[in-house]
């Protein structure tokens, strides 16, 4: 029997890292800017859901997540994690690491061994550890697993990530942009496993990507993080009426979008997608209908692209 | 299925994960170091045998065993291993759920096994090297033991040397550790306090490079006591503990680019 899934609580959180050198384990050696990564982040995170976590390169998702998973702590403010009413402190506390399973895009795996190897730790350790699953998804992803990491593709390195993610039922995971170097075969077929794993071990997911129009149906909640703090956070549906699009000839959608807040315009000929910040004005759907406008549901990436952009590249159009 | 647990299943769960964590780091890292310092002790078999034999067939005569090379190179190819082992280990272990105590436990115990298994190695060779000079009619002299070759002598030995490697495997786990948390710059500088613990454990068991180093300045272990030494020297392990914990306790992962 698996614990209920896991919710997390964030509460002023700041994190700010210092300058530091340090070397890769090929002897590399790296830089690391000093900087805020989370600026004061007050987030219910529900459980038994999929969350989305979005933002744009340095926003602070990883950071976000690896506070969840007690890779880091904060600076200040407090994380608490859990199911029910035993929210804790994940640092140093097994209850939470030993159900929180965190995947980075980097897999976090033992380059010097076989996939095998890394397998065997995880299962060591995750209670909830399914092998026949991990067995599955690798053959799915076409993982050789006698293989060291260091000798796979970028794409299947995520794929062992991605594997580990779902085999160790986790009652909460966290897939951090796992998905880098699958191409779009695997990356749909992760997907398709994802949402095939939840539906019969439910549990709450945190999913990170860049590749919003892939994933948005996923999300049943989302997170958008800008410059370390939250920019919004609220459920899919919520989200979805912010705005609407409005697709058809020129002149027509012209006429419906006036005076409204555009986030979005594509044109292709003489059609032309506007999408639009806000509700339809009653009556509106039966006046595209009428003007041979297609009337639909507002797309994730657009209000993504709205809210983190800077100001001076919206416009109202009049 | 899937439920909340009461506190007391928390609890219990807590303590099953905390010791299957703490298992599988034995396992890990005591596999490296028993695994790989195995085949060390394996090549000073061959170099402990094999050289006098070789010296003898060219008609010379030692004065000191190769055994002196194995007292002076295990403790540092256990700091070696320690490093290396807690490097390869410590992300997966964290991401697999593990925590920094789980890992330092684990690490604690692997090294303190390792360091009973190197020093009865070294013991044993020692014998060994003794029977073979014997044979072959030479004199045979442990160096810097301090003591003769009495009933004593290969406990003092072999004890001092489990020691000293536990020690060095420590401060190779805590080296790695600060690396990772502090960089290059601030893990160089904390690798200060890491020397000083092998100076110390040098000293008191009266052996390896640092204690030559010490001699050379008149600051030699010198007549002291061997129990005395040993006890001093169980003192340092205790230290280069507290100082292995302390680095990784406070181990942060950083989002990597």
């Amino acid at each position: 029997m698996t614990p209920a899934p896991f919710g997390a609580r964030l509460d002023d959180v700041v994190v700010r890292f210092g300058a530091q050198r340090r070397l890769t384990m090929d002897g590399a050696a790296v830089k690391d800017e000093a900087g805020t990564a989370l600026d004061g982040v007050t987030l219910d995170l529900r459980p038994g859901v999929i969350t989305g976590v979005l933002g744009r390169n340095g926003a602070g998702k990883s950071t976000l997540l690896t506070l969840l998973a007690a890779f880091n702590r904060p600076t200040e403010g407090t994380v608490r994690v859990g199911a029910g009413d035993l929210l804790e402190d994940p640092w140093e506390n097994p209850w939470v690491t030993a159900n929180v399973q965190l995947v980075r895009e980097s897999g976090d795996l033992m380059d010097d061994e076989r996939v095998s190897e890394t397998l065997k730790y995880y299962a060591d350790l995750r209670p909830y550890w399914d092998a026949d699953l991990a067995a599955r998804l690798l053959d799915t992803f076409e993982v050789n697993p006698r293989k060291k990491p260091t000798a796979l593709s970028r794409g299947k390195r995520s794929a062992v990530g991605a594997t580990i993610g779902l085999a160790s039922r986790a009652p909460l995971t966290i897939l951090d942009e796992v998905y880098l170097g699958m191409d779009a075969p695997t990356r749909y077929a992760f997907y398709d496993e994802i949402l095939a794993d939840y539906a019969e071990h439910p549990r709450t997911i945190l999913l990170s990507s860049h590749l919003v129009e892939e994933v948005e149906r996923l999300f049943e909640d989302v997170v958008v993080l800008h410059r370390g703090k939250v920019l919004l956070a609220e459920t899919a549906e919520e989200m979805q009426s912010r705005g609407f699009s409005l697709t058809g000839p020129v002149a027509a959608v012209e006429e419906l979008a006036r005076g409204r807040r555009e986030l979005h315009r594509q044109r292709l000929g003489a059609t032309v997608q506007v999408t639009i910040e806000g509700a339809p004005d009653d009556g509106a759907a039966a006046a595209a209908r009428a003007a041979g406008v297609e009337l639909g549901s507002l797309p994730l990436q657009d209000l993504f692209v709205r809210l983190t952009q800077p100001e001076p590249a919206t416009e109202v159009r009049r | 299925m899937s439920a909340v647990v009461t506190r007391a299943e928390r609890d219990a769960f807590t303590a099953r994960a905390h010791a299957r964590a703490v298992r599988r780091v034995t396992w890990s890292v005591g596999q490296v170091m028993l695994v790989i310092g195995g085949v060390f002790w394996a090549i000073f078999l061959v170099v402990t045998v094999g050289v006098p034999l070789v010296v003898r067939q060219a008609g010379g005569v030692m004065g000191g065993g190769a055994m002196t090379g194995a007292e002076y190179a295990a403790p540092w190819f256990a700091l070696s291993l320690g490093l290396i082992a807690v490097a390869a280990l410590v992300v997966p272990h964290l991401a697999a759920g593990g925590t920094r105590r789980s890992l330092f436990t684990g690490a604690l115990v692997a090294s303190l096994v390792a360091g009973v298994a190197y020093g009865v190695a070294y013991g044993l060779l020692l014998v060994v090297e003794r029977a073979l000079f014997g044979a072959l009619g030479w004199q045979w002299e442990q160096l810097g033991s301090g003591l003769d070759a009495g009933g004593a002598w290969l406990v003092v030995t072999a004890a001092g040397e489990a020691i000293t490697v536990v020690v060095y495997a420590l401060v190779g786990i805590a080296a790695q550790a600060a690396y990772r948390t502090y960089g290059v710059w601030r893990g160089t500088a904390l690798l200060l306090p890491g020397l000083a613990l092998l100076v110390l454990v040098g000293h008191a068991t009266r052996n390896g490079a640092f204690e030559d180093a010490l001699g050379g300045l008149g600051l030699s272990g010198g007549s002291a006591p061997a129990a005395l030494g040993l006890l001093q020297a169980l003192v340092v392990l205790a230290l280069a503990a507290g100082w292995a914990w302390w680095q990784l306790r406070t181990l942060r992962l950083r989002p990597t680019r």
